[in-house]
């Protein structure tokens, strides 16, 4: 955790923090006997205990459920973004969509990771806040990434989890440093990887892509209007595409030319 | 007196917190669901513009939270009114349903899902059977509970809709049959409001509102929501107080009349106690109660003084693990007699040493 977490600055006693987080082995057998980890969050325990060496892991994925389920002052979708010569872009897709992969590539070739799961969009303003934290990625995107990436710091793995085998990624130190800035969206672009396929990108109509976006949405339905009207302005103000791909290195220069114009 | 209960009592003193207070009182008040209420009493009192905002957006957040399970309420008791007038049956809305139709303040942040309604003993089986065609359908519960349910509660094993997953209590009176104080569920008052959404609904009136909410908390034995619910009472009775300046001894008057006013006693002397609800003690004398002794009324103040505060690391204590061992064992008998209360205990027990075995033996053959 140390290796991931090296570029972050730890507070200080008696700063305010969002979300008190513990994770403790539990006082009972399973504390020795296949020994088990429990998430606290505020005293509470909002899931099941996971094996003690998923511990990590676990630390994560309740990380991001804290803030899905808190931050509701966001309209919240579960996306990659990234942002390159002030332009960001939102990668919203489901699970097993190549998100994360395009993401970690993306940020190990001089992009600016926000997040890998969350985007948040201030509802006041529209704007993109950062969330910053390792990149979780699962099974092939794994070996994937490391070739890609030689250099690139990853934790162990994770084996038998209920993602299959997961690694998280550490984030770039340009990413961790400028995480405080906020920016504006420019693209929404739903990726999709298809194996053997040709990168190609197409534009998506914005009604089209107001509902894909409410698929993607962890708070949509909390927010009742006031999510609509942030939806209504996310879409009026991007241009959204629909994208699939198989190579890396072509999504890549893809993506770097769309930013450059 | 924990930060949270001095907040609730002063929500202008949150100007004058210090960052670690701040991270004190968002756990606090996570720990005690009151997020969103405490969102709704900064605005009240006019505080809310003077709250940095990292500090505020948690509150918001709870309430934003709170609006749409409401709008859910509202929604479930629409559908549940019009079912229900098709077979004649003009439910009564009970606790967190009934302030929202009601729209009193008190429903303001406050995180349900839950619906509860009281209807006719005898048309109990008719209004299941009905409901069933709507989508609410009983969980799932082992025949010694259905039992349990039928013979001696007031009310059916809760129904849950299939789609919706809302939880729906449907109750014929506000206490078990088996607690001595029951009362017959015909004499509580009633009253009409009218909500845009789905018109008149019937809610129990201003005062039996109280005297329900006080047989409820008081009867219960657990308290994880305690202090949200009393902050509920303080907040009911400071609302109807300010409407009618009689209120508190009407409240009492009509506490004598239906017997319960040994309920009514512990919320006006715990509502002033922790949450400083205007109450004179010249309103509480007249409750027709037995004398206590100082001795009984001290152990009773030193329960529930340490029951009604967040549960959270910062205010665990020995006095409070004991305060929560004596209230649980206080809310069973209350339920019912010992006579009957020790053989349902045991027979729970078994179930339960039952279902473990069970349980284990189903993980080894996943295994």
């Amino acid at each position: 955790m140390y290796k991931l977490y090296a570029d972050y600055t730890l507070l200080e006693t008696a700063t305010f923090s969002d979300f008190q987080i513990v994770l403790r082995r539990p006082f009972n057998f399973r504390r020795w006997f296949r020994p088990q980890v429990d998430f606290y969050f505020d005293g509470r325990k909002p899931f099941k205990p996971l094996p003690l060496k998923q511990a990590y892991a676990m630390l994560e994925w309740g990380l991001n459920w804290c803030i899905a389920n808190h931050a509701h002052h966001f309209l919240i979708l579960h996306s990659a973004v990234l942002e390159k010569n002030g332009k960001s872009i939102i990668l919203p897709a489901p699970q097993g969509s190549g998100k994360s992969t395009l993401c970690a590539a993306l940020a190990g070739k001089g992009w600016r990771l926000f997040s890998d799961e969350l985007a948040l969009i201030s509802l006041k303003s529209g704007e993109l806040y950062p969330c910053t934290k390792p990149i979780n990625l699962k099974n092939d995107s794994i070996n994937i990434i490391r070739n890609f990436l030689p250099e690139s710091i990853n934790s162990n793995l994770f084996c038998d989890t209920h993602k299959g085998t997961v690694s998280l990624f550490k984030a770039t130190t340009a990413s961790v440093q400028s995480s405080q800035k906020i920016s504006k969206p420019t693209f929404v672009i739903f990726p999709k990887f298809i194996k053997n396929s040709d990168t190609e990108l197409n534009p998506l109509s914005e009604s089209n892509a107001f509902l894909m976006l409410i698929e993607n949405s962890f708070n949509y339905d909390v927010l009742g209007g006031k999510g609509f009207i942030a939806m209504c302005e996310l879409v009026k103000g991007v241009d959204c595409f629909e994208f699939s791909y198989s190579k890396l290195d072509e999504a890549i220069s893809l993506f770097d030319e769309l930013v450059s114009q | 007196m924990t930060l949270l209960t001095s907040i609730l009592i002063t929500p202008k003193g949150a100007v004058d917190l210090t960052e670690a207070d701040w991270e004190l009182l968002v756990r606090q008040a996570r720990a005690a669901n009151l997020l969103g209420r405490l969102d709704y009493l900064f605005i009240q009192n006019d505080v809310a513009k003077d709250i940095n905002q990292k500090y505020l957006w948690h509150f918001n957040a709870a309430k934003t939270l709170s609006d749409k399970l409401m709008n859910n309420v509202l929604r479930e008791i629409d559908e549940l009114t019009s079912a229900l007038k098709e077979i004649g049956v003009a439910p009564v809305l009970l606790k967190g349903a009934a302030y929202q139709a009601a729209g009193l303040p008190c429903c303001q942040g406050r995180l349900m899902s839950d619906i509860d309604l009281l209807v006719n003993k005898a048309s109990l089986d008719k209004v299941q059977s009905h409901l069933l065609k709507f989508g609410w359908v009983s969980m799932p519960i082992k025949d010694y509970d259905q039992q349990y349910y039928r013979k001696w509660m007031h009310e059916i094993p809760p129904l849950k809709h299939a789609t919706r997953q809302t939880t729906l209590d449907v109750h014929h009176n506000i206490l078990p049959l088996t607690n001595k104080n029951t009362i017959d569920a015909s004499r509580l008052g009633f009253r009409k409001v009218f909500h845009e959404w789905f018109g008149e609904v019937q809610t129990l009136n201003p005062l039996d509102t109280v005297i329900h909410s006080s047989v409820h908390l008081f009867t219960e034995s657990e308290f994880d929501n305690g202090l949200r619910d009393l902050s509920d009472l303080d907040m009911l009775i400071r609302h109807f107080t300010s409407t009618n300046k009689n209120y508190v001894n009407e409240l009492v008057i009509r506490a004598n009349e239906l017997e319960l006013a040994d309920y009514l006693s512990l919320t006006l002397r715990y509502t002033k106690m922790v949450l400083n609800t205007p109450i004179t003690p010249k309103a509480t004398s007249s409750l027709n109660i037995k004398h206590q002794s100082r001795l009984s009324q001290t152990f009773w103040d030193f329960c529930f003084m340490n029951i009604f505060k967040p549960f959270h690391s910062s205010t665990q204590s020995w006095q409070m693990r004991v305060a929560k061992f004596i209230l649980y064992w206080r809310g069973h008998l209350l339920r019912m007699p010992l006579k009957l209360l020790i053989p349902h205990l045991i027979r729970k027990s078994y179930m339960q040493i039952k279902d473990m075995f069970n349980d284990m033996h189903e993980n080894k053959n996943n295994i």
